[in-house]
């Protein structure tokens, strides 16, 4: 990227946001029916109802849910070459996982900044820590696999098994 | 890359930490959650902080990137943390040396306890804390604080439990009240103390306050419901509507309050 284009994204910048805030307005019956809509039919009916162990769970936080499966699976393998690939990026992904859980150490306050309830944000959490688990659990397996391919010695297969 | 005599160490690295995730992740089921949650926080932590230094010598040093995955949420910890503290010493007047906010602990004593029959003695019986701020705090409906006491017993310095504020008003507050519950833990000793005297006072920390406020002043009809306790969360909104009507800022017309409560003379 040129140098000078940075000011032209700046100057467009300015106007966008210029006209965004223009037309905002006007989209405010649209985002408040919207929001009712999926108030009604997301946010408020429930997909399983309270059991001992699990649950509530409503249709959109299941959605939600699958979602992010389906993001990080396809993360992992989409055009990935091989099992050794796969392995790498579920690495990665995991600690890319890992990082959204440490903000959240002040859970109520996390809460806050993010307008979220603070159980909403605890399940956030709480998804985030088994897709960190899962993903490492993949990069584990497939690093033992690879470990019959190269020496035992090196750094990178021995700190593989270690997180 | 590494030598041959690392091999042992990494052993024993690999058992700590893979320890540690295993661990992490076994203790955060709801049953030792419900053990005990203070036990369980801190071990969450400490855990937590095993796990991402075992992370950072795992991820190759070569280059900063794959670090910097861990470097970017660890600023964010460690910055919110920082200015959290800066306005919990504020708020709590430590900072600018004022006095110390102290809460009131109110509970109903033994002799005037007219209820004869008495199946939870403790458990369930109501205390009402007012905490004196020493500067005044703005508090939504439906808020709630974190209160911190570190003298009521042995190991309450460890402790740090949310309360409902019940108090509303449309300015800033001196002193908030809170209704409570109590529970085993350190409600029970704040019951225990109070029901001597009628009354106790402890030097309470206070953070917050946290939580949503819902708009509610936004709607003509407002249905409310609660069973037993669960009135401290509705109370500071109907304070605020019943302000909002009188004062023609609200829209409400009509407000339906159920409460189920087991037996009234509670």
């Amino acid at each position: 990227m040129e140098f000078m284009t940075l000011y032209a994204i700046a100057a467009g910048g300015i106007f966008l946001l210029l006209v965004l805030v223009r037309i905002a307005p006007s989209f405010k019956p649209l985002a408040e029916a919207l929001s009712r809509w999926v108030a009604k039919h997301l946010a408020y009916p429930y997909l399983l109802g309270r059991h001992r162990l699990i649950g509530p769970w409503t249709r959109l936080a299941v959605l939600l849910s699958l979602a992010y499966g389906v993001i990080n699976i396809f993360f992992v393998t989409f055009r990935a070459s091989s099992t050794s690939e796969i392995g790498r990026r579920a690495g990665t992904l995991s600690l890319l996982n890992m990082a959204l859980l440490y903000p959240f150490m002040q859970l109520g306050l996390f809460a806050d900044v993010l307008g979220l309830s603070f159980d909403t944000c605890r399940r956030v959490h709480g998804a985030a820590a088994w897709m960190t688990s899962a993903l490492l659990a993949l990069h584990i397996v497939v690093a033992m696999l690879d470990q019959q391919k190269f020496s035992l010695h090196e750094q990178n297969n021995l700190f593989a098994v270690i997180v | 890359m590494m030598k041959e005599t690392t091999v042992e160490v990494s052993l024993t690295d690999l058992l700590q930490g893979a320890g540690s995730l295993v661990a992490l992740m076994l203790l955060s089921l709801s049953l030792f959650r419900r053990l005990s949650f203070e036990l369980f926080l801190r071990t969450h932590q400490a855990l937590a902080a095993v796990c991402i230094y075992m992370t950072w010598r795992h991820l190759p040093s070569e280059s900063i990137f794959p670090r910097v995955y861990l470097y970017i949420p660890l600023a964010i910890l460690l910055l919110s943390t920082f200015l959290h503290v800066l306005l919990f010493l504020y708020r709590n007047g430590i900072l600018p040396s004022r006095t110390y906010p102290y809460a009131s602990v109110m509970c109903r004593t033994k002799s005037k306890n007219t209820e004869g029959s008495d199946e939870g003695p403790a458990e369930g019986t109501p205390l009402k804390i007012r905490v004196a701020l020493p500067k005044p705090m703005h508090v939504k409906a439906g808020q709630y604080v974190n209160l911190w006491m570190p003298s009521v017993s042995f190991s309450s310095w460890l402790q740090c439990h949310p309360f409902m504020v019940t108090s509303w008003s449309p300015g800033k507050q001196d002193v908030l009240d809170l209704f409570v519950q109590t529970r085993h833990g350190l409600t029970e000793k704040l019951r225990a103390r109070a029901a001597l005297e009628g009354t106790a006072s402890f030097t309470a920390f206070v953070s917050g306050p946290y939580g949503r406020s819902e708009p509610v002043g936004e709607y003509e009809s407002v249905l409310a419901v609660a069973s037993g306790f669960g009135i401290a969360g509705v109370v500071p909104y109907i304070k605020r509507l019943l302000y909002g009507y009188n004062t023609s800022s609200v829209r409400v017309r009509r407000v339906h309050l159920v409460w189920q409560v087991q037996t009234m003379g509670k």
